[in-house]
């Protein structure tokens, strides 16, 4: 093994030789830098400020969540381009590790994570919907590109631009539990990284923000995951508290009743919508999810006098430069296209058989 | 070369073309440019010539230096004297961090006299502290330089008291103040803001005093965070309650007042009466933040894209709804909301006009469940602003109709609280907002349009 596949990049150095990195974030599962393209060219239509997203170097040594990393990294290249969704650009391995290169959201006047805003409690409840019918935006547009889910919706993967568009990002990218990840460790990550592990490392979410059936093993999961996550996220926008599943209307109602001034009418209507949200049973969700959604846009335009925009027909813009890059990183993460259809379609089920398996 | 005499009341525009001259003609000297910055320095010692006069040609001198760029020294020297020329003004502060970020690596490398580098880093210092009210990252620079030149400062055999005393209080508040400070920061700030207490006694100056024990006080609070020891705050408050005799100004008092109501109320379990006993008038820092934010709004001007102050206005207004919630003031979160839509509303795009109107709505919703008139009057006043230019093509007639709507309400509160000079500007908006949609067609609203514009004019002559 190359010894920098294990390296942690700092401010100032040079990825690859071509991308210097100008920030770090460190996430649970991944690493993300801030890098400025040394090669950067306006003829390639792409930005020169990016972000290079990669698993943990401890974590990157496990060969099947590089390879999940990989297939999950080409899931979202799939994703055309939209106005609430982050782009992925291109996938590139350095020093044998891959990286997901996508756009940047630069931080304007505001913080640019929905994380940020609802700490510095800054989503009264105006701008909490003009939020949340974005982040929807986001899911519907995306729904048209063979991505069954997002399955990791949370305030952190929520961005927001500096003209306050919400831009929702990591879309099927690894998250394992801790618990598997020291499950791997205590057995050793070098004995089993070349040859493959036998510890399975599956989608539960994020806790808090997960749907419960991600962790149980009887569903099939749907969108019906994503919808859950809209529920607690927009509760926490509203309160600052997250309401945990099955939070029934009178509890949520209670609650609201701490947003100052906020009339009984729209406090029903947030109350009925984020318990059935945030409910357990999928199929209750999903069942009247369109009419919640309507409801919540005839509220939106009764508070404010702003009409929440349908999903635009134009929202995609067709970038011949996007498609080759995309063709040439699928070539260069070795997955047929072909491959990668089945995966998307297959990703969650393959995951729960194999967990059925275990038990 | 021109003589300086003859110099001092070209423009800026002409003084380029002097250097560009002066260039291609190979008429000068590294020497000269020297000489030149020596003059300067002279003359505005005897303080004949204006401070603009002084950066225009201090520019001239520092352009001429890096058009023949073959010094490093040289270039390092005429970008000091710009950047003292410059003075601590709100406009210069990214000019001067330029040109300090130019010349004080220079400095270093010459190994200059302990004497002359412990001024380069006091003025360093003071420019990074500028830049720090509104950019929190140099605070890292302000200890950095403010370290270094406390170390030289105290190494001279009669130390300079003003400029040990202000170092000491700005690497004080930096370290209390700089984003991601752990306790040991916050132990060197309390060290450091004792040495500015002891210092300021000795200068014998009230407001020196005042401050530095304000920023004690602060500091110490902080340093509670790490330390779950009430001695700390209790200790804080006394500190705090010291600096009260020394404040002189109103503004003064209050700022203490507010800063022992925020220290005082995790002591309590009555927060909000705490808060209100300690300081009446003020409440608390979220009032402070919210005043502070809607004073540097006024300084924005209307179309004015000032980041830095724009991203000190935003702060304000965020840290003051943060607190809001602690001091349990919905008054203070509604202004704040307000002024963020106000910034929103600055912006470019339909996406930032539309988040502002949710802002506006979200501080009306609650001026008009706390009665106060005036305030709901203004967010109406922003609404109509916002509906009115809200770029969106489709929705123009029913958004141009709310603004009429938000208008009307606003000009009909001010009606009745007699500000006639506002409400006769909501009138000539609604005039405006019926003429656009006269322009799409509607008669009535063409007709509507130019019954107010008289209605103006009638309003104008009384």
């Amino acid at each position: 093994m190359n010894e920098t596949n294990n390296q942690l990049w700092a401010k100032g150095d040079l990825i690859g030789g071509r991308y210097e990195v100008l920030k770090v974030m460190k996430g649970g599962m991944g690493i993300v830098y801030v890098v400025k393209d040394h090669n950067y060219s306006s003829e390639t239509g792409l930005p020169e400020v990016l972000i290079a997203k990669c698993l943990r170097p401890d974590l990157a040594v496990i060969q099947s969540l590089r390879m999940r990393f990989k297939q999950e990294a080409a899931l979202w290249l799939q994703l055309k381009s939209y106005r609430n969704v982050v782009r992925a650009y291109y996938v590139e391995s350095i020093f044998d590790t891959p990286y997901i290169f996508a756009d940047y959201v630069e931080p304007g006047y505001l913080p640019n994570t929905l994380a940020e805003w609802i700490y510095r409690k800054i989503t009264p409840p105006e701008v909490a919907l003009c939020l949340l019918f974005q982040i929807i935006d986001g899911l519907w547009d995306t729904s048209f590109d063979n991505i069954a889910l997002h399955g990791d919706l949370k305030p952190s993967n929520i961005l927001i631009d500096k003209t306050c568009t919400v831009k929702v990002t990591d879309w099927g990218l690894s998250h394992a539990t801790e618990t598997e990840i020291e499950e791997f460790k205590r057995k050793g990550p070098y004995n089993n990284s070349e040859s493959g592990s036998q510890i399975t490392f599956s989608n539960h979410g994020t806790p808090g923000y997960a749907a419960p059936e991600l962790s149980s093993n009887k569903l099939q999961p749907t969108r019906a995951v994503d919808i859950f996550s809209l529920g607690v996220i927009f509760g926490e926008m509203l309160t600052g508290r997250i309401f945990p599943k099955d939070a029934s209307i009178q509890r949520v109602e209670e609650t609201l009743r701490f947003c100052f001034a906020l009339d009984s009418e729209t406090r029903l209507v947030f109350a009925k919508i984020i318990s059935e949200f945030v409910g357990s049973d999928p199929e209750l969700r999903m069942k009247n999810y369109k009419e919640n959604i309507s409801l919540l846009v005839q509220t939106f335009k009764r508070m404010t006098g702003l009409r929440m925009r349908p999903p635009r027909d134009d929202s995609y813009v067709h970038d011949p430069i996007r498609a080759e890059r995309i063709a040439s990183s699928m070539r260069e993460l070795d997955i047929s296209v072909k491959k990668i259809r089945a995966f998307g379609e297959k990703i969650l089920s393959v995951e729960y058989s194999n967990n059925k398996g275990e038990d | 070369m021109m003589r300086l005499h003859q110099m001092v009341k070209l423009g800026e525009s002409e003084l380029e073309f002097v250097a560009e001259r002066v260039v291609q003609s190979h008429n000068v000297s590294k020497e000269e440019i020297y000489q030149f910055d020596y003059d300067l320095i002279e003359l505005a010692k005897s303080g004949k010539v204006d401070r603009d006069a002084l950066i225009r040609l201090s520019r001239f001198n520092y352009n001429l230096s890096l058009l023949i760029a073959t010094d490093k020294s040289l270039i390092a020297l005429t970008a000091f004297t710009l950047f003292q020329f410059l003075g601590r003004n709100v406009d210069s502060f990214e000019e001067r961090i330029q040109l300090i970020e130019e010349s004080v690596p220079v400095f270093e490398e010459e190994d200059r006299p302990d004497d002359v580098m412990s001024v380069i880093y006091y003025h360093t210092t003071c420019a990074y502290r500028d830049l720090a009210f509104f950019n929190k990252s140099s605070h890292c620079k302000v200890i950095l330089y403010g370290t270094k030149a406390i170390e030289l400062i105290e190494k001279a055999d009669r130390p300079n008291i003003e400029m040990l005393q202000e170092m000491h209080y700005y690497v004080g508040t930096a370290l209390s103040e700089a984003p991601m400070n752990i306790e040991k920061d916050l132990e060197d700030s309390v060290y450091h803001q004792r040495k500015a207490v002891e210092y300021a006694y000795i200068l014998k100056n009230d407001h020196l005093v005042g401050s530095a024990l304000n920023n004690l006080g602060n500091s110490l609070r902080l340093l509670r965070n790490y330390r779950r020891d009430s001695k700390i705050l209790t200790e804080a408050i006394e500190v705090l309650q010291k600096a009260l005799p020394f404040c002189k100004e109103q503004k003064e008092i209050d700022r203490t007042l507010g800063n022992i109501a925020i220290t005082a109320h995790p002591l309590s379990s009555h927060k909000y009466e705490t808060v209100k006993q300690f300081s009446p008038e003020l409440a608390s820092n979220g009032l402070t933040q919210v005043a502070l934010g809607e004073k540097y709004l006024k300084w924005l001007g209307s179309k004015d894209k000032n980041k830095l102050l724009l991203d000190r206005i935003i702060k304000n207004f965020c840290d003051a709804i943060f607190l809001s919630d602690e001091i349990n003031s919905p008054q203070v979160r509604a202004r704040a909301e307000l002024g963020i839509g106000m910034v929103l509303n600055n912006g470019e795009t339909s996406a930032e006009t539309a988040m502002g109107i949710c802002f506006f709505r979200a501080s009306e919703r609650r001026w008009r469940a706390l009665g106060e008139k005036q305030r709901v009057a203004a967010a109406n006043y922003n609404l109509g602003h916002a509906f009115s230019t809200i770029l969106d093509y489709k929705e123009k007639p029913s958004y141009l109709t709310i603004a009429i709507k938000s208008f009307e309400t606003a000009r009909e509160i001010l009606l009745q609280l007699g500000m006639i000079d506002r409400a006769y500007e909501c009138l000539m908006y609604l005039a405006g907002c019926y003429k656009i949609l006269g322009e799409s067609g509607d008669k009535a609203a063409a007709k509507k349009s130019i019954e107010l514009l008289k209605l103006a004019k009638n309003e104008l002559k009384r």
